[in-house]
């Protein structure tokens, strides 16, 4: 009886040891993985926040966020309290990363006074900045862009438009990953063939420990 | 009195000077090369890859001729960095300046004699890399007068921190720290060093 209830308590801890490193690993080959056939499409949208409706699934997106998507024709509708609502069909037919800028005309004072705050204000002049780019010369110049983002367990690699250079032409590369795991960040950027020297990188939830 | 003798004197000076303007340039534009470092010798290579030279100069003998073409050439010895750089000859006389980085090889003996003062700027700039972090992997660049290392903190050989690295410049024979250390040394935060300087201390430890 005893040892009976001895071998349940061992099954039980062996399973749970098992979880923590089964759950883990899981989520870390999802991560992966998850991102395989999908393509980046990076979203610049005035005002800042808005609900992004595909089909059944809302979700609420905001200015550089990137959607993953599949190839093939997206109805993808972008509304929000007081704006109008913008519908887009985005149609993915290669690997090539792409950006959709989305505006939302305010309907009343309320909706207009948002708009004049400061981060609508960025959000309006990149999408006007993103109306006058040629595409291609933006990757062409930012060959890193068509790589991102990366999104594993310990590092996420990301780009946003620098708003300090009007042309709108170049990128900050944003990463968030743990303390002591920036550096395997800048490797996985080098293993794209890219070197990093000439980038501008930003780490996320990180103070340089040396004064300047 | 006869044109004859006139008119074929004429021609035989015009002859002379196409001949001679002809074997001019068949020999090739005259090339002089302004080497920086005294006693070095300097080999003229055809192509990236031959082995054999074609030509070599000298401090002494600074000036061949070359015909128009891309030519490459290297510094010769174990002082100097073994790589080769291209110059073109065109249509007129040209000039080409020689003036090479040291090899990883002669840098590396160099590196103990600078070693303490690089030392003494870093900890002087930075009194915690003493007690908190070590310099790991320090090497000299160019022409010595750049330095480049990872700073590591000291911390058990199981935990996970992030490397710095540190860039120092030598000016007036003083060694100065350039900026504080960075997890990646870009050009936009190390603007007055060298890229290619900044690309060989991001690839230390690699």
């Amino acid at each position: 009886m005893n040892q009976n209830r001895h071998h349940n308590i061992i099954i039980i801890i062996l399973v749970v040891v098992a979880l923590f490193i089964i759950i883990p690993f899981s989520v870390f080959i999802a991560s992966v993985f998850s991102n395989k056939d999908t393509v980046s499409v990076s979203l610049v949208i005035a005002p800042q926040e808005v609900t992004l409706t595909e089909g059944n699934k809302k979700q609420t997106v905001s200015s550089d966020d990137v959607l993953q998507l599949s190839p093939g024709t997206h109805k993808l509708e972008f509304s929000k309290e007081n704006f109008s609502t913008v519908t887009k069909e985005v149609t993915i037919d290669s690997h090539d990363p792409t950006r959709q800028s989305v505006f939302l005309e305010p309907q009343n004072d309320e909706a207009t006074a948002e708009l004049e705050t400061e981060v609508n204000q960025m959000a309006l002049q990149g999408i006007s900045d993103l109306e006058h780019l040629d595409e291609e010369d933006f990757y062409e110049k930012n060959p890193i862009a068509a790589k991102l983002p990366i999104n594993n367990y310990l590092t996420k690699i990301r780009y946003e438009i620098d708003p300090s250079d009007a042309s709108g032409s170049s990128i900050i590369i944003i990463v968030d990953a743990y303390p002591g795991y920036r550096h395997a960040a800048i490797t996985r950027i080098k293993s794209l063939g890219i070197d990093p020297t000439t980038l501008n990188i930003q780490f996320i939830n990180y103070t340089n420990p040396f004064q300047l | 009195m006869s044109k004859k003798p006139f008119v074929i004197t004429i021609i035989v000076i015009v002859a002379i000077a196409g001949v001679l303007a002809i074997i001019s340039a068949s020999q090739g534009r005259s090339t002089t090369f302004t080497i920086k470092q005294p006693a070095t010798r300097v080999a003229i290579f055809r192509t990236k890859d031959t082995q054999q030279p074609i030509k070599t100069v000298t401090s002494d003998q600074p000036t061949i001729r070359l015909k128009e073409g891309t030519y490459y050439f290297a510094v010769q010895g174990d002082k100097f960095a073994p790589e080769r750089k291209e110059f073109i000859v065109g249509d007129a006389n040209a000039t080409v300046i020689v003036d090479p980085d040291y090899s990883s090889s002669y840098l590396a003996n160099l590196l103990p004699a600078e070693i303490g003062a690089i030392n003494t700027a870093i900890t002087a700039k930075y009194p915690q890399t003493a007690r908190d972090y070590e310099v790991v992997d320090g090497r000299l660049y160019k022409k010595g007068e750049w330095f480049g290392a990872i700073i590591k903190q000291k911390v058990d050989p199981r935990d996970i921190t992030d490397l710095y690295r540190i860039i120092l410049k030598k000016t007036d024979n003083t060694w100065q720290v350039v900026n504080r250390p960075e997890i990646i040394a870009t050009t936009r935060l190390f603007p007055s060093v060298p890229p290619e300087v900044l690309q060989a201390i991001n690839n230390i430890g690699e």
